[in-house]
């Protein structure tokens, strides 16, 4: 096919509708602040893995559509989440990453979250237990039981993830949504406590949904030389993908082999709980979240989308908490030779998606992103993405091949 | 009575505070200069380890968070406290500090709340 | 300190400038040539987010090897990275024979693709700080890599990188 003139590059491609999405759905401001407020403020959110707060009064923060929240685990062992939000003058109450509540701040006391500013403290339920000269200043107006953190719904599920969903009545519980795109590797995570071993972040100029795209498609497999050469064999394309309600696709199980690449030793000897080695499995949840796993490594993408064109992607590693240090020293090994930042794919699929985000700009013009491979839903197949963009269509009410109109159903079954 | 060796004398200085745990029992150690005095380690609002943010000046404990005061010799409230501090019998013996512990000293602080019941998200 | 103990220093800190030479300039067997066949490369960093010393990458000699070896046929960001590092302290064995050192390291990218190259190239982005925590042995008054810890104070990683840090 030759090159085209301008008209010729914009007319129809010769598919139907949901085969293909319109470039602005990645590049268009307002349908990014769309995208928070009627998809990320409603949905369930995995923000961290519970070992990140193993012990009673531990915590960590995180955002989510902007919102800054706090997870804090209570001398009960509970794990609750609350907007990072002081109920005084809207101050930010707890600054570091992660920590525990044990030891007093400098303006408060041990057990305690203390906003620094004017010491009022919260204990672990999000109760407010001290108003610094309360009687003075509020009289009988308002008191401490007034000014309650806001909690948020909360829940530690999927192999010991921490969800969080900023809607008090979200549309369905968390194994509703969740529940069967995890049915796969469920039992397998658990079995028993696991733990993160690697956390590393980036923060790149491309639009949270490409990331998810490459999470769900494997004809990229031609980027990465090893993957090229030595998987393209009869069970490589033996793997399908398969859709859940909610937006939601697994790709199913294939046994790797890395003997052919040279330098490194097979994976088969270490593996998970009640998971045969050799065996993968990936999870792409709605609307931008990897699970993935494999014998060797549990590794989970989370996105936080920051504009149309920038995202911070957090990416995790995790293990067995009861690896011996042999264990523990094979899946660090494994997995950071493939998705540590200085592995060989990670890098390699980071340049493919900021490649589409520098020509994916507000203002650029609007283009044909194509999501038309049949391949009955194996490998190779773009169904994970239809899937996807029929179920964001909805969420948004707009066409995905032409936002500025109305959803409509595909003409092409999205499975 | 029960009388247990806590310290020597010279390992609390004057004008300070020190914790020691006595068989298992914290007590904290004031030298108020002329006489030493023993409390429970903690102040009695929130739980604050006194060792760390108490501040002793001319025969007043002052807790630095939210500045409860005390007298240091009787555990008598001054200022903003709103309850007194407790105190163990204290004698010195040949350059050591003793303290007669029965039992432990705890204050009362607030109960934990219940959980949240279903209706919570209503 | 004794003759030899001087000359001991100036060796290590000699291998440990030229590395970062050869590493700017991308000569990967020149670098490896440096370093004993037995070689131990890591790269480390501490994380207050989980709580947990992390190894981001490790290898030996051979691994490093194939893979650099390798790095031509593999899909990359062009940027060169440009270390500036110091020399802090050279600690060697009373027996002369071995030192461990460490040096404070800063690696830049100096943009060549970046994202659209008619934008970004020429820039320089700050890419990485650390410290090089290095063991070497020492052999006719030259000294060679035993072992490697880029320890990182980074996490925030962006695109990463195909190349030996």
């Amino acid at each position: 096919m030759p090159a085209r003139n301008q008209k010729q590059w914009m007319a129809d491609p010769n598919l139907q509708r949901g085969e293909w999405v319109d470039s602005r759905i990645y590049s268009d401001p307002e349908i990014f602040e769309e995208e928070l407020e009627k998809i990320f403020k409603k949905t369930w959110i995995p923000v961290c893995h519970e070992s990140e707060l193993s012990e009673p009064y531990d915590f960590r923060t995180t955002t989510i559509a902007r919102e800054p929240v706090i997870v804090a685990r209570g001398p009960d062992n509970t794990v609750r989440a609350f907007l990072n939000v002081c109920p005084h003058r809207g101050m930010m109450i707890e600054r570091r990453p992660a920590g525990s509540f044990l030891e007093g701040q400098p303006s408060g006391n041990p057990k305690r979250m203390t906003c620094m500013f004017h010491a009022w403290q919260f204990d672990m339920k999000g109760n407010c237990v001290y108003i610094s000269r309360e009687k003075e200043g509020y009289q009988d107006r308002l008191c401490k039981e007034n000014t309650g953190l806001r909690r948020l719904r909360c829940e530690v599920a999927m192999g010991g993830f921490v969800w969080v969903c900023l809607d008090d009545k979200p549309e369905c519980s968390l194994e509703e949504w969740a529940g069967k795109p995890f049915d796969c590797i469920r039992e397998s995570i658990d079995a028993e406590p696991l733990e993160v071993f690697h956390y590393h972040k980036a923060i790149i100029n491309t639009n949270y949904k490409l990331w998810h795209d490459t999470n769900s498609e494997f004809y990229h497999d031609f980027m990465h030389y090893h993957n090229r050469v030595t998987g393209f064999n009869d069970e490589y394309f033996a793997r399908k993908n398969i859709g859940f309600e909610h937006g939601h696709v697994n790709v199913t199980s294939f046994e790797v082999n890395y003997d052919e690449y040279e330098g490194f030793e097979s994976r088969e000897e270490l593996s998970f709980p009640k998971f045969p080695p050799n065996q993968w499995f990936m999870i792409d949840l709605f609307p931008g979240m990897n699970f993935n796993l494999r014998g060797s490594a549990l590794r989970c993408d989370i996105m936080t989308p920051l504009g149309p064109n920038k995202v911070m992607i957090e990416f995790r590693g995790l293990g067995v908490k009861a690896d011996t240090p042999e264990e523990r020293q094979t899946r660090i090994e494994h997995h950071n030779s493939i998705w540590g930042p200085f592995g060989r794919n990670l890098h390699e699929d980071l340049i493919g998606v900021t490649g589409q985000g520098a020509t994916m700009n507000d203002g650029s013009e609007p283009r044909r992103i194509l999501h038309g491979r049949h391949e009955d839903n194996y490998i190779h197949d773009e169904v994970g993405l239809r899937h996807y963009y029929d179920e964001w269509g909805k969420w948004m009410d707009r066409l995905p091949s032409d936002p500025m109109q109305k959803y409509t159903a595909p003409a092409v079954a999205a499975e | 009575m029960s009388w247990k060796r806590v310290c020597s004398a010279s390992e609390v200085a004057e004008k300070s505070l020190k914790q020691f745990d006595v068989e298992g029992v914290p007590v904290l150690i004031a030298n108020l200069g002329d006489e030493f005095r023993a409390y429970p380690p903690l102040c009695p609002h929130m739980e604050e380890r006194l060792e760390e943010s108490g501040i002793c000046e001319a025969g007043v404990l002052t807790c630095s968070k939210h500045l409860w005061q005390w007298d240091m010799r009787t555990g008598e409230m001054r200022g903003e406290a709103e309850k007194p501090l407790l105190l163990y019998e204290v004698k010195q013996d040949n350059g050591d500090v003793l303290v007669n512990i029965e039992k432990e000293l705890e204050y009362e602080y607030d109960e934990e709340t219940d959980d949240d019941d279903d209706s919570f998200w209503d | 300190m004794s003759a030899n103990g001087n000359g001991a220093v100036e060796a290590v800190k000699d291998t440990i400038y030229r590395s970062c030479l050869l590493l700017d300039e991308e000569k990967w067997s020149d670098w490896l040539d440096l370093c004993d066949d037995g070689f131990q490369y890591s790269i480390k960093a501490w994380s207050p987010e989980i709580n947990y010393d992390m190894t981001y990458f490790s290898a030996d000699h051979k691994h490093l090897s194939t893979m650099t070896e390798q790095l031509p046929k593999h899909n990359t960001d062009h940027s060169p990275l440009k270390r500036h590092s110091t020399v802090y302290t050279v600690d060697v064995d009373k027996d002369g024979k071995t030192a461990t050192a460490i040096t404070s390291l800063v690696v830049y990218q100096n943009m060549l693709d970046g994202e659209t190259s008619h934008l970004d190239s020429g820039e320089n982005h700050l890419f990485l700080v650390g410290k090089y925590m290095d063991k070497l042995k020492i052999e006719n008054g030259q000294a060679k890599f035993l072992e490697r810890e880029v320890r990182l104070e980074t996490r925030r990683l962006d695109k990463g990188s195909h190349w030996p840090i």
